[in-house]
């Protein structure tokens, strides 16, 4: 046994890395053989005697009260101790008791301390035990495969909820009973604490309703995932006995469905819509290919002509005479005579037909309408009548 | 005429036999179908005209079209094949669902070690061709993905998550009454 503070936090500091070891390892067997690793015998024993490590077949372990002191420190309990609240509050409720019985101030300081200690920590349990509730449902509707064991876990965190829940209204309760006291007493930090603890309650309870809601839904739809599968393994069983469609009602479900989707359908086919430019690159070629490949389809060959006969290319070359309709334009322009007068006397490369003088005429005309003039007087040449025009430079 | 402004988009996608899904793994799909969501009636009366009907469900959408270009034969073969594949993969995960994440990897090694497995898939197998084990099993997870239901979230590691749209096939299934065998 260690008789005073300083000699315990000496002891815990001269081996505070077998400490540390073995409370990051307190959710399993320590070998008697894995502590002699780091500490020699006699030291364990002197650590077993000073009651911080206890002994339990060939395992070693902290001490309870240690264990207990260090997860409550560093906050690192994953468990749910909703009892503790409860403890608490009958202790709340007997200090101040106490403390309107007591009549000597200084006693009654004391109880005053005990009490604005437990308003402090209070609210902060229940916070913690949301908190791990909150863990703990989470992780098991989504880590736990079972459909039986993930119901029967949540459940019993359900219950767990709802015990949290009453002793959050119990907390409540007991405040307001206690308000002639809050009232009486003296302390304005107490009354603070009383008040403040009224604001947390009520955050806390919006929170616990709200993971209450969530636990409803994750128990129902871990129900109904195991309806499905149980539905699933009966469908299943149908189609291996080939009954399907004589002992469901999948037929009519067939049947009667317009809006399903195209999977159980036919997709539409639609024109293949490539970027027309694309044509022009020059790896789509290659790009066909690949595709053809992949889609273990052949490649359409192309219709090819016959080859060309040599003797096409010896022949005299057929050459079309093709009139500048622009320099025939700036040459009219110099002009003061009429278009189609200016047409017919200009001396071509080659011989032009009258009908070809007549598309040049309604070419030039219409290509250049901004700057001819168009008088109102006819003409006729060979039965043919035309519009008389006119260069505006000729005024 | 005006149209909502990613009708493009949305059609190309869905126009294919595509879901959109909220829990796509591609952002752009689940931006589209946010969209979609807000300006469901404009989609709506605009793919309606060019002879879509928009159908939304929990969490997804897509195209119905009155095509019936498949008997109703062929449409009970695909719900058959779809019983087969989704009884197989709540055999090898209960929680399997909407969100379930597996890799090829991962389900192979399932079914190595489960005989109930390893049978049902030697099942589905619909070539005698030889195939691996691990390709068996790809293969199965890439139906789930030509039928819109799953989606492929992580190429290299063979990473695959079942979307909403699975809702649907689990709903329409879930329709099916099954009497009770003595």
């Amino acid at each position: 046994m260690i008789p005073n503070i300083p000699r315990l936090l000496s002891v815990l500091n001269r081996d505070k890395r077998l400490f540390e070891a073995m409370f990051e390892k307190r959710h399993r067997l320590v070998t008697t053989h894995e502590i002699l690793a780091d500490i020699d015998e006699d030291r364990l024993d002197f650590l077993l005697d000073s009651e911080l490590l206890v002994n339990s077949d060939d395992s070693i372990e902290l001490d309870d009260r240690l264990l207990s002191f260090f997860e409550e420190v560093l906050d690192a309990s994953g468990d749910v101790e909703i009892g503790d609240v409860d403890e608490l509050l009958s202790n709340m409720e007997h200090n101040i008791a106490l403390y309107s019985r007591e009549t000597l101030s200084s006693s009654k300081d004391r109880y005053l301390i005990k009490i604005q200690r437990i308003l402090k920590k209070i609210p902060n349990m229940i916070l913690k035990n949301l908190n791990l509730l909150q863990l703990h449902i989470g992780l098991t509707y989504k880590t736990q495969k079972s459909h039986q064991n993930k119901i029967i876990e949540l459940e019993h965190y359900q219950s767990k909820l709802e015990k949290l829940i009453s002793i959050e209204a119990k907390v409540d309760t007991v405040l307001n009973l206690q308000e002639a006291f809050f009232k009486r007493v003296g302390s304005h930090e107490t009354v603070i604490l009383s008040l403040r603890l009224k604001g947390r309650l009520r955050e806390l309870r919006v929170s616990l309703n709200s993971l209450q809601q969530e636990v409803i839904e994750y128990i129902n739809k871990t129900l109904t995932s195991r309806h499905f599968f149980e539905h699933m393994i009966k469908l299943k069983e149908l189609r291996l006995s080939q009954e399907m469609r004589e002992r469901s009602n999948v037929m009519l479900l067939l049947e009667g469905n317009q809006t399903m989707p195209f999977t159980f359908d036919t997709v539409p086919k639609y024109p293949l819509h490539l970027e027309k430019e694309y044509v022009y690159e020059e790896e789509f070629d290659e790009i066909i290919e690949k595709l053809s490949i992949e889609s273990g389809r052949k490649l359409v060959q192309p219709r090819v002509a016959e080859a060309v006969d040599e003797s096409f290319f010896l022949e005299e070359e057929n050459q079309a005479s093709l009139v500048d309709i622009d320099a025939l334009h700036e040459q009219f322009m110099q002009t003061k005579i009429d278009l189609f007068s200016f047409i017919l006397g200009h001396d071509f490369e080659s011989e032009k037909s009258f009908e070809a003088i007549i598309e040049i005429y309604c070419q030039m005309a219409l290509m250049f309408t901004e700057f001819y003039n168009f008088s109102s007087q006819y003409a006729i040449k060979d039965g043919f009548e035309y519009l008389e025009v006119y260069s505006q430079g000729a005024d | 005429m005006s149209y909502p402004k990613y009708t493009q988009e949305v059609f190309e996608l869905l126009s294919r036999g595509h879901f959109l899904c909220d829990n796509s793994p591609h952002r752009s799909e689940r931006k589209l179908y946010d969209i979609c969501l807000e300006d469901l009636h404009e989609y709506r009366d605009y793919f309606n005209q060019i002879g879509f009907g928009l159908e939304e469900g929990d969490g997804y959408f897509y195209f119905s079209k009155s095509l019936n270009s498949k008997s109703i034969e062929e449409k009970l073969q695909k719900v058959l094949e779809y019983i087969d594949l989704v009884e197989l993969m709540l055999q090898y995960s209960p929680t399997f669902g909407v969100g379930f994440r597996t890799t090829v990897a991962e389900f192979s090694i399932a079914v190595k070690g489960n005989a109930v497995l390893k049978d049902r898939l030697e099942r589905l197998r619909s070539s005698s061709a030889n195939i691996t084990l691990h390709q068996q099993c790809s293969r199965v997870l890439d139906a789930f993905v030509k039928g819109g239901f799953m989606a492929v979230e992580n190429e290299h590691e063979q990473r695959y998550r079942v979307l909403t749209s699975y809702n649907y096939l689990e709903t329409f299934l879930s329709a099916i009454e099954v009497p009770d065998f003595e």
